[in-house]
């Protein structure tokens, strides 16, 4: 039989103490002084936002659809693979600004079929580092060029930038003081796979996601050779569509979005797999401390947080103020690692401020449309 | 060269019973805030739409069209409001406008949906939609819907951009902090129907497959292998979303026209847009025909490009693809009111006008370099009547007729229209037409030069170019502006490029050839401009007792013949051909290795018709021999 509980003051008193205390915990940790950088592939700009302003202060143009970016070891640079104009581009993260371009295939003297492109020559263009210079925006057609480089990762000195090139089935390799190409990797198509989608290296080798051709049902490879001397070690199929590698260097495996099957695969360096199903279309990962990851969903517009201990998946939505939120691409942590910057992209692109403790959308900051990669940079 | 353009807006359309005259023009007639109205024709005809279902989406309000295919909405949520729009045997139509503190017009043209194709989900399929373009297809892979219902009816409906952008569902923008244009391709609606009609789509985390070909004009510029932007239109959120890289390949359904491949994961309208790189900020200018002042409130639309509204003065800035032409399309409308037989604006309870506008633009002079600028909304004061010369149009009202024309353009010669107007039936085609006297038709070519075309007598409905003297050079690309009822308003138009003469290369009449090695060659004098494109028919045939063909379509100038009788082909066999060529410039499209079609490229609120050009090269008779 229940009886009714006699109201003790004491334990109101303990309520109140233990509710300040939570309060206490909960105020926010300063922030280290930081922008968040958006590459915008639609304007051919890169957005410096300023996340305590809540808004885009400044945007650098870059070159034609930026898409993943890399940060110098010394954190003085920014790298932002140019996919449309066959380029890398180099911000000074002092002065925010475009320092220089790299070229990660040479400008082509002929065409596929072999017939000479004349206005190549007229123009001069091998004396350009980024086929943006005459492709972007100007008379030159069409404005559809080059390799298509996609993926970008460090070699283990750190002087050297590797990109995966999707329509030219290479690495590239490049030299970072010089700004060079120095060697050009033809990948060895596994069946359809050929397009190299992206690249990451964990310890000595290299990683490279080579995918058929999209829309595609045939598997894809992720292929790992040797980081020194970029030869052939090992490769597994994985889904159809490998849209992002990220090294788990704790467990020692390299973890990948199957945009296709709506899968986020491990594989681990001594031959082992796992697998962990989301909510469709992840592209985009981020490593949260401890044992989470939470990946992208495009197709879903939603999160899913993965323990990777356990197995454990959390969807989570993108809504704030009643609106939901589509088609998340990448995200990025804030240093004190409380929010996660979220590329909500699309035709309307927004990034939003997703507070990792609360698990939901604190802030929508506008961005240009089609927007792709998101990184946190130092405020100098 | 244009520094500027002014698009006078000025087709006014009554709704609503007229009366309670009196009343002027003077202050400015009532717009009426949180209303939208509009007005729903048919793309291919160009006919207003009675009967077309329009509701609020995520909201309660709807309405039907009336006869007039107009409608109005009031007391609508502030912001921006996305409206659902859908007939029998259309494909739905979406549009989207603001609601604030006037009233906004949306022109909204509904295309006719595909034949449906009966499918049982449980089975791996290909279901396509063949056009003049090539094959439109979806590709299913077994158990990827969301339904247990087996008998399934898939529509698939066709939308070249380069002929019918404006059936195109809301604003085809990369949009967010800075807008960015996107240059459309090649797009289709699929809509997959149960056995209640009710609509299916993809179960989560399922994908299938599309092919949409690219359009003729633009497979220059987008080869095989070539990666485009896609996108799916989500009605919910009145948005492109869902960006995908499609890839251009071969057409898994005819083996030879080139496709935009991509996966989709919600069926909707679907297409590829890359975003516009090279962009340009052009000055505008409206009017109204109906006040004769500059027009404050007027929604701009540019395709491609980005959405404006003029200002107090009817000035605005708007961002646009550089380098290509440009449609202008712009609308008003003012609530409680309508126009007298005197063509004033009169109050009128519960009555509405709406004012449109169009103007085709193929060469401007940027205000700006690249995108407009944010807050460039003042006049600049070089631009503020310069020397450059402007293009001005005067526009009156629409008629309620529907105008069919049929032009054909010839360099070195002019253009000849013959105008016929009607009542479309339910098919598009008008219904005991009659010539179209009094009509002003405007021909332009893309230099910013045009000429104003003359009535060939009285009542007779045909047009020319007589006594102007205006030059039609080979290769350059113009435009046909159509006002039928001769009223000022631009009701439609379409462009075409001039053919050039066109020459056999190397191959001489009487000559002798081997069958095997033979490329036939010829040259086109419109070849050198930039832009320009035609189709070319060129076939070669003999009659005798041992018959043999060969032909090519498409927009290369050589081809090497085999036999069109002999599958797999071959050299054609020995013996006495004739060699024939023609080359097409406007709707003309080759729909394979043999044929092509002709399709209307004349579009527009009340007008519909086939601007064209053609020219052959003399017959030539030749003996191919054995290999």
């Amino acid at each position: 039989m229940n009886r009714p509980r006699m109201k003790s003051p004491w334990k109101d008193l303990l309520v109140v103490l233990f509710g300040l205390a939570l309060a206490a915990c909960s105020q926010p940790v300063a922030a280290p002084p930081h922008w968040v950088l958006v590459s915008q592939a639609g304007s051919s700009t890169v957005a410096v936002v300023d996340p305590q302003a809540g808004k885009v202060v400044k945007r650098i143009s870059v070159g034609l659809l930026p898409h993943r970016f890399l940060m110098s070891p010394d954190r003085t640079s920014v790298y932002v693979v140019l996919v449309g104009s066959q380029a890398v581009a180099e911000l000074d993260l002092e002065t925010l600004s475009l320092r220089r371009t790299f070229l990660t295939a040479p400008v082509p003297s002929r065409r596929d079929d072999g017939s000479l492109i004349q206005a190549h020559t007229d123009e001069q263009a091998f004396t350009h580092t980024t086929c943006y210079d005459c492709h972007g925006g100007g008379a030159a057609k069409p404005a559809i060029v080059g390799t298509r480089p996609f993926g970008i990762t460090l070699s283990p000195d750190g002087q050297r930038l590797v990109v995966s090139q999707i329509r030219g089935g290479s690495l590239a390799v490049l030299d970072r003081a010089g700004g060079v190409l120095e060697r050009t990797l033809p990948l060895e198509p596994t069946g359809w796979a050929h397009e190299a989608a992206d690249v990451t290296r964990l310890g000595d080798s290299f990683y490279v996601a080579l995918r058929p051709t999209q829309p595609a049902t045939t598997p894809a490879v992720i292929r790992r050779l040797n980081a020194q001397t970029l030869e052939f070690q090992s490769e597994a199929p994985t889904g159809s569509d490998p849209a992002m590698l990220l090294p788990d260097p704790e467990r020692g495996r390299i973890l990948v979005t199957n945009f296709e099957t709506n899968t986020v695969s491990a594989f681990e360096t001594s031959g082992g797999t796992a697998t962990y199903t989301v909510t469709p279309g992840p592209l985009g990962m981020l490593k949260l401390p401890g044992d989470l990851l939470l990946s992208l969903n495009y197709y879903s517009n939603a999160l899913s947080l993965i323990n990777l201990k356990s197995g454990a998946v959390e969807s989570l939505a993108l809504e704030f103020g009643g609106r939901k939120y589509v088609n998340p691409t990448h995200a990025a942590l804030s240093p004190e690692g409380r929010y996660a910057y979220i590329v909500s992209s699309g035709t309307e692109g927004n990034l939003l401020v997703f507070d990792l403790g609360q698990k939901r959308v604190v802030r929508v900051i506008p961005v240009d449309g089609l927007s792709y990669d998101v990184l946190v940079v130092p405020k100098p | 060269m244009r520094a500027r353009i002014w698009i006078a807006v000025g087709l006014g359309l009554l709704l609503a019973a007229c009366g309670n005259n009196g009343g002027g023009t003077n202050p400015p007639p009532p717009s009426g805030p949180n209303t939208i109205t509009g007005l729903v024709t048919d793309i291919g005809s160009g006919a207003r739409l009675a009967g077309v279902q329009v509701s609020v989406v995520g909201g309660s309000q709807n309405t039907t069209t009336d006869a007039k295919g107009e409608f109005i909405l009031s007391g609508l949520p502030q912001g921006r409001v996305n409206l659902a729009l859908s007939k029998a045997n259309y494909a739905p139509g979406y549009a989207s406008a603001d609601s604030g503190d006037s009233a906004q017009a949306v022109i909204v043209a509904l295309k006719k949906d595909g034949t449906p194709q009966s499918y049982n989900p449980t089975q791996a399929r290909t279901l396509s939609e063949r056009t003049e373009a090539g094959p439109y297809a979806v590709i299913f892979q077994p158990n990827s819907l969301d339904t247990s219902d087996t008998n399934l009816k898939v529509v698939i409906t066709p939308l070249d951009p380069t002929k019918e952008d404006a059936a195109l569902p809301g604003d085809l923008i990369a949009g967010g902090a800075t807008a960015t244009p996107l240059a459309a391709v090649t797009f289709a609606e699929f809509s997959i129907l149960d056995s209640s009609r009710k609509k299916v789509n993809l179960k989560s985390g399922s994908s299938a497959i599309v092919e949409l070909p690219i359009p003729p004009e633009l497979r220059g510029q987008y080869p095989l292998g070539a990666k485009i932007h896609c996108y799916a239109y989500n009605p919910q959120t009145g948005r492109w979303e869902d960006f995908v890289e499609g890839t251009v390949e071969t057409s898994s359904v005819d083996g030879t026209t080139p496709v935009l491949r991509a996966s989709i994961r919600h069926f909707s309208w679907y297409g590829g847009a890359p975003a516009v790189q090279d962009q340009t900020c052009v000055a505008v200018d409206v009017t109204s025909k109906l006040t004769g002042k500059p027009l404050e409130g007027a929604v701009i639309t540019a395709r491609p490009g980005l959405r404006s509204v003029s200002g107090k003065d009817g000035f605005a800035t708007i961002t646009v693809q550089k380098g290509v032409p440009v449609k202008f399309f712009a609308s008003k409308t003012y609530t409680d009111t309508y126009v007298d037989d005197k063509g004033n604006l009169v109050p009128k309870k519960g009555a509405k006008v709406i004012e449109i506008g169009r103007v085709e633009e193929s060469e401007l002079t940027p205000l700006v370099s690249g995108p407009c600028p944010a807050g460039s909304s003042q006049r600049v004061g070089a631009m503020k009547g310069d020397a450059n010369s402007p293009v001005r149009i005067e526009l009156g009202l629409a008629p309620d007729a529907t105008y069919k024309a049929v032009a054909i353009l010839t360099a070195g010669q002019g253009v000849s229209v013959i105008l016929e107007k009607g009542f479309p039936d339910e098919e598009g085609e008008l219904q005991d037409p009659e010539p179209a006297s009094g009509a002003k038709l405007k021909l332009s070519n893309d230099q910013g030069q045009s000429a104003d075309l003359s009535e060939l007598g009285a009542g007779s409905g045909f047009y020319s170019l007589q006594g102007t003297g205006f030059p039609i050079q080979a290769g350059r690309l113009y435009t046909l502006s159509i006002d039928g009822d001769g009223n000022g308003t631009i009701e439609g138009g379409g462009s075409t490029y001039a053919v050039g003469a066109v020459n056999w290369d190397g191959l001489l009449n009487g000559g002798s050839y081997s069958a095997n090695t033979l490329e036939v060659k010829w040259s086109d004098t419109g070849g050198g401009q930039a832009g320009y494109n035609a189709l070319y028919y060129c076939s070669l045939f003999k009659t005798d007792s041992n018959p043999d063909a060969a032909s090519y379509v498409g927009s290369q100038r050589s081809f090497q013949p085999r036999s069109s009788l002999a599958d797999p082909p071959v050299p054609l066999k020995p013996g006495s051909y004739t060699v024939t060529l023609i080359a097409f410039s406007g709707g003309f499209t080759g729909s394979n290795s043999s044929n092509f079609t002709v399709s209307d490229n004349i579009t527009g609120v009340g007008v519909q018709g086939q601007f064209m050009s053609f020219a052959s090269a003399d017959p030539l008779n030749i003996t191919l021999t054995s290999p």
